[in-house]
């Protein structure tokens, strides 16, 4: 055997046992990502929060991933996307939306009940807006139920505070309010020196299909939910575990139209709405998959340690 | 000086106006703006005002970061900052300016791309101030990185004068 022919065989030799051990396997149709593998609703809200920190913290290179973030209000209706392998929604309206994607959307929500409610919480006061009655649309889509009601209430034109600008520019746009406090400093304008708040927003429609403190996980194709899953708690994970501080420092970036205070105080909210193990149960996961009518993959569901 | 050379001076001044089209019915009138032209310089003075304000809270954000000290006292509650109804009111316009752009608007991407740049600068002022009042409660490592964010503001608001003018050169605007 000449040199050449001897290294061309060790080459062939080094091929196959580094294919045995699986390091340059090929991947098997339906768990190779392709494209753009997972799209990702409602960006900037504090649903999204856990996402936006696991993404910040490397979850999804390490998942596999490629994430696609889409703010999907009234504003933006989603629609179809190509090359996507799975939608993840991180509040209630995306439940609403899964019907007309396919695949469906897998919905995941951490907290246990509606966050805008429970981020009535005053961390500071504005003295100058004493006095007026608050309306808190919550969500873009609430908010010209909001107006609506407030109209029917016969309560006239108020100031509203939304953590949805564009559910507020509506409002503003129809002349349902007479002054909008744009793009929702929660903290700052929420509960205001002697506010009022008018409506909260837990009760509006589509939050009584939520189950307190679920994770949804309805569809996905091939090994992406998993791998989402795994993700997703690495994000939920790092809310329980990472102070405000350090969160606000993660994740500011990506509330370009917020003051860092609101995001500590979303942080804040958001780890108090925490469902109170910090992690997702399984147990809600059975819940979410009788909800919606799919048998879960009771694999993806352990929590870590779990037998 | 003596008349002759008066109306020669006054002959030469006229002349040297008309050649720089400033006299008065000799001036080339400017073609009406384009509809497209007449938004984008819409968008382009509301930018420059949210730029003239933007360095106005950055320079006092800036001095609040050279005074800085940290680690004094004890862990408290952030302080409500002073810029906080300047800084979301300049969030305004380039907020509504992303939302409400149709697809085919033109000149869209060029003037997304300054809006971007102009909220990314706002915010790390905001960062900066919050790591300024941070360390005024007690956070050691904060002025060094409000100073950082300052630093990033700078080159953001550079970057965001760059992409307007290159708006305002690609619609054929006259200069401001």
């Amino acid at each position: 055997m000449t040199r050449r022919t001897r290294r061309a065989a060790l080459a062939l030799l080094a091929a196959g046992a580094l294919l045995a051990s699986g390091v340059a396997a090929p991947v098997a149709d339906g768990a190779q990502p392709r494209g753009r593998t997972v799209v990702a609703l409602r960006a900037g809200s504090i649903e999204a929060l856990p996402l936006l920190l696991a993404r910040r913290l490397g979850a999804e290179a390490r998942a596999g991933l490629q994430v696609e973030l889409l703010d999907a209000g009234d504003g933006n209706p989603l629609s179809p996307q190509p090359e996507v392998a799975a939608y993840v929604g991180t509040g209630f309206d995306q439940l609403t939306l899964a019907p007309a994607l396919a695949p469906p959307v897998d919905a995941f929500n951490f907290y246990r009940r509606a966050p805008v409610a429970l981020a009535v919480t005053p961390p500071y006061q504005s003295t100058d807006l004493a006095g007026l009655v608050v309306a808190v649309p919550g969500q873009p889509s609430l908010a010209r139920a909001l107006g609506e009601r407030l109209l029917a209430g016969g309560q006239g034109p108020r100031s509203v505070v939304g953590s949805g600008w564009l559910g507020s520019v509506a409002l503003f746009s129809v002349r349902q309010v007479d002054g909008v406090l744009e793009q929702a400093p929660l903290p700052q304008y929420l509960a205001l020196n002697g506010g009022t708040v008018a409506w909260d927003a837990s009760d509006g429609p589509g939050s009584e299909e939520l189950a307190a403190g679920s994770l949804y996980v309805a569809a996905g194709v091939g090994d992406v939910r998993e791998r989402l899953v795994a993700m997703m708690r690495m994000g939920v994970d790092a809310l329980a575990t990472r102070t405000e501080e350090e969160i606000v420092e993660l994740v500011a970036g990506d509330y370009p139209a917020w003051e860092p205070d609101a995001v500590q105080a979303m942080a804040r909210v958001a780890k108090r709405s925490l469902n109170p193990s910090g992690r997702l149960s399984a147990e809600a996961l059975s819940r979410t998959a009788s909800l919606a009518g799919r048998t879960p993959n009771a694999a993806t569901l352990r929590q870590p340690g779990a037998s | 000086m003596s008349v002759r050379r008066a109306r020669l001076f006054a002959a030469g001044l006229t002349v040297a106006l008309a050649a720089a089209g400033c006299t008065r019915g000799q001036v080339a009138p400017r073609p009406p703006l384009s509809a497209e032209q007449t938004a984008i310089s819409a968008w382009r003075w509301q930018f420059q005002t949210s730029d003239r304000v933007l360095t106005a809270e950055l320079g006092r954000v800036r001095q609040l970061v050279v005074n800085c000290s940290a680690g004094q006292g004890q862990s408290a509650a952030l302080a409500p900052s002073a810029g906080l109804a300047v800084r979301d009111g300049l969030r305004v316009m380039p907020v509504q300016e992303l939302s409400g752009r149709i697809p085919e608007d033109p000149g869209r991407d060029e003037r997304s791309q300054a809006d971007r740049l102009l909220l990314a600068a706002i915010q790390q002022v905001s960062m900066a101030d919050w790591q300024v009042r941070r360390a005024a409660s007690g956070a050691v490592d904060a002025c060094e990185k409000g100073r950082s964010a300052v630093e990033d503001a700078d080159r953001s608001l550079s970057s965001a004068r760059v992409a307007a003018e290159a708006v305002g050169r690609a619609a054929q605007l006259p200069s401001p």
